[in-house]
């Protein structure tokens, strides 16, 4: 028994110590500073410019060899990196500031009434056999329905009852997998809904730079030019911005609303001009404008995320 | 050899919209069509609204508003989140250069939702709902011994994104400097070019009886604070101007009753004469790398254009004086320069090089033209018009070809048009009669003939010149 003893002993202080020896030591998590994080060192002269409204009498005006002038206040050095975005706030249940659209998930879309001219919807894929198991027999008589649990209010994944510690001074490895295992449990429902209108790639797949714009009548394309024009503002004072011209490629989710507004790729390299730069950031300001963001597309469009190629000319 | 025509396929309606389609919009039908898989009647159908993957026009909006961004300042707190003064009038600052701009719509403070602003962060509902485009934040910490923080960040509300974030260090004093500075980047960031707030202007103060005015050199920030007088008006000053490119002024002093140009240094306050080249000497102005130095000549009764080297150079003369040629003012890029010259019977623009060759008179108005002003960006010539057609006088810009002569503002007297260093705004003097004389104000209009507002000044003034960009 004492040799048992001894020798755990010894065992376990062995392994101490490789562990303090082998392991590498433990770090800090140092969080960044998310603050600014150079400082600007402020000019040596001291700013001698006068209040306004303290213009000196002619008798005490400084003259000519009087080096102390405004102009000669000290110039401060901005910074050149600016300073990092701050850490988000802890949340709160007011206010949840976050890297998500502003706008709140929309809600699962209704169901679309499908016009006579909409697409068809692609075929299904053929249904692997199905393994038929105790639980999925369809009973051939009909019978009383069963008693079911309550239904889950947001998915019928929804866990209703927590796992229970099976065996809480149990100190077996069984007994510790089961509690991995319950700690690992889904104990919240998904957020994420299904959404049944999604079926497939829209636009049947293809590139990133294929657009809906051919499922657009003219009219339509009219009408949306037109829905948008009362956002869309420009800097009329702009050097050459007559001859500007920026093309955007415009998500919409399933309800038509602009959920995104991007350069497309043909005038991306244009963005290096400032100028130019500005006034794409105006028009996807004016597409994503709530008052101009839901788009009066035709029903058929609805029901699906689709993207759309505009054009934003400053003329009429 | 026998000519021998081509035949032409029939044209066919139904044939050219199924290629114009499948060419423009469906490539895939196309390439189908091409291996057989279908013609025209396979094609057309690819334009209708059958979910294919193919692009179509783009949506055309057009017919855009010229309107100002609407923009959030929330108050500068300091470093506790407490309310301070220093930063209220930072941000008072800030939000008169940008909606003083016309470019900026800046929000009411009092609509915003309180603590919208949480750990530096945004709470971007609140500002969404105000309709902000871009929102500046920030906060003032007193570092003890005089000297200011100012940190300020600028988010685009829209993307939920900062695009720019700063921090000055400066003394207490500067806080009005910091505010202009700010305004800059704000300027710079949303519009695309560099904004004008950090700089200052030289004009002359008047101040006196009518009959005997005291007209000194003074200068003050853009916004017309800060003035400082630089003359004891001993000496009347009159036309003053910024060099461009450093801290000097050039002006006409009536020192022992002789019109002469000398030159202000605002670091040192040194004055010196230029030259001494005729009977009087005025209408300097810099060239746009400021070495040079160009003004009229008085001589036999004309006035002669010439360029005087700072550097210790010659002059040359780049006009002769059979006429009256004055106020000459170089292009931007300095090959050219346009004045004003009677030799063709009465005051009218003139183009030339800046070797005084190639001259080419621009306007053809049937009235007086007088001190022209290239703008910095290079598209306009600002000018003072007057005649019996208007009725008064007039500030108008035409492009440098003497095209698109339009008026910015009129009265009873305006001139001096100067541009500010981005040349989006003019700068000029108003002079209205008053029952025992007339005042005389500073006003900036922008190029477009908006947005007039007066300057605010603690004498009358005239004679604006706007200097350059301090930071």
């Amino acid at each position: 028994m004492r040799r048992a003893a001894l020798f755990s002993f010894g065992f376990h202080l062995a392994i101490v110590l490789a562990a303090i020896i082998a392991l590498p030591p433990l770090k800090l998590d140092s969080s960044a500073d998310d603050s600014v994080s150079v400082e600007l060192v402020g000019p040596g002269a001291p700013q001698e410019a006068n209040a306004p409204g303290k213009v000196p009498a002619p008798a005490n005006t400084p003259n000519v060899n009087n080096a102390n002038l405004a102009v000669k206040q000290p110039k401060p050095q901005p910074i050149e990196a600016p300073p990092p975005p701050p850490p988000p706030p802890p949340p709160s249940p007011d206010h949840t500031p976050s890297k998500v659209p502003p706008a709140p998930a929309p809600p699962p879309p209704p169901p679309v009434q499908t016009p006579s001219t909409a697409p068809a919807p692609p075929p299904p894929p053929p249904q692997p056999p199905q393994k038929t198991t105790s639980t999925m027999v369809q009973p051939k008589v009909p019978l009383p329905p069963a008693k079911q649990p309550p239904a889950p209010s947001q998915s019928p994944t929804h866990q209703q009852n927590i796992t229970k510690n099976p065996a809480p001074l149990s100190q077996s490895v069984l007994n510790t997998l089961l509690k991995l295992q319950a700690l690992q449990k889904q104990v919240q429902p998904p957020t994420a809904h299904y959404n049944p209108d999604q079926g497939g790639a829209p636009n049947g797949g293809g590139s990133n730079q294929s657009t809906a714009n051919s499922r657009l009548s003219g009219a339509d394309r009219d009408a949306i030019g037109n829905h948008v024009r009362p956002c869309w503002t420009v800097d009329a004072g702009a050097p050459g911005i007559d001859t500007f011209s920026v093309n955007l490629m415009v998500t919409t989710d399933a309800t038509g609303t602009v959920r995104e507004a991007v350069v497309a790729p043909q005038d991306q390299d244009k963005l290096g001009d400032p100028i130019f730069n500005a006034y794409a950031q105006r028009a996807i300001e004016a597409v994503m404008n709530y008052q101009c963001a839901t788009l009066p597309l035709p029903s058929y469009m609805l029901g699906q995320t689709q993207t759309f190629l505009f054009n934003f000319t400053p003329g009429s | 050899m026998k000519f021998r025509p081509k035949i032409l396929p029939p044209f066919s309606r139904r044939g050219l919209l199924g290629a114009g389609a499948a060419t423009l919009i469906a490539p895939a039908a196309f390439a189908q069509s091409a291996l057989g898989g279908g013609g025209d009647d396979s094609a057309a159908p690819a334009a209708a609204p059958s979910g294919g993957s193919n692009n179509g026009p783009a949506i055309n909006v057009s017919g855009a508003q010229n309107a100002p961004i609407p923009i959030a300042i929330s108050p500068f707190s300091d470093s506790t989140g407490a309310d301070s003064s220093v930063g209220d009038q930072i941000t008072g600052v800030l939000s008169d250069d940008l909606s003083h701009s016309g470019l900026f719509r800046t929000i009411d403070p009092s609509s915003f939702v309180p603590n919208s602003v949480v750990n530096n962060t945004p709470v971007w509902a609140n500002w969404n709902i105000l309709g902000a485009q871009a929102l500046v934040t920030g906060d003032v910490t007193d570092q003890g011994g005089g000297q200011l923080r100012v940190e300020f960040r600028l988010w685009n509300v829209a993307s939920q994104s900062q695009l720019q974030g700063t921090a000055y260090t400066t003394t207490a004093a500067n806080w009005r400097r910091i505010g202009h500075i700010i305004g800059d980047v704000v300027y710079q960031q949303m519009i695309g070019e560099k904004g004008y707030f950090d700089s200052r202007v030289a004009y002359i103060s008047e101040a006196g009886e009518v009959t005997s005015p005291i007209r000194r050199l003074a200068v003050m920030d853009y916004d017309g604070q800060n003035s400082q007088f630089l003359t004891d008006g001993s000496s009347m000053a009159i036309s003053p101007q910024y060099n461009p490119t450093r801290q000097q002024l050039a002006y006409v002093s009536f020192q022992d009753n002789n019109p002469r140009v000398y030159l202000f240094d605002l670091q040192s306050g040194a004055e010196s004469l230029i030259g001494s080249y005729g009977d009087m000497t005025i209408g300097p102005r810099f060239s746009p790398d400021g070495n040079s130095l160009l003004m009229s000549v008085s001589r036999n009764g004309g006035a002669a254009i010439v360029r005087a080297n700072l550097g210790g150079g010659g002059v040359t003369e780049l006009t002769d004086s059979a006429s009256i040629n004055v106020t000459p003012c170089y292009s931007p890029d300095g090959s050219q320069i346009v004045f004003n010259s009677d030799r063709d019977g009465n005051q009218q623009l003139f183009v030339m090089n800046a070797d005084g060759s190639g001259v080419k008179r621009i306007s053809y108005g049937s009235g007086q033209y007088a001190e022209p002003c290239w703008s910095p960006r290079g598209d306009l010539i600002a000018y003072t018009f007057w005649g019996s057609d208007v009725g008064g006088f007039t500030i108008g810009v035409m492009a440098p070809d003497g095209s698109g002569e339009r008026i910015l503002s009129q009265g009873f007297l305006v001139e001096a048009a100067s541009f500010c260093p981005n040349g989006r705004v003019i700068m000029f003097y108003r002079q209205t009669p008053t029952a025992d004389g007339h005042d005389s104000r500073l006003v900036t209009i922008g190029i477009d003939g908006f947005n007039e507002r007066l300057v605010e000044t603690d004498t009358y003034a005239s004679d604006p010149s706007w200097g350059p960009l301090l930071s």
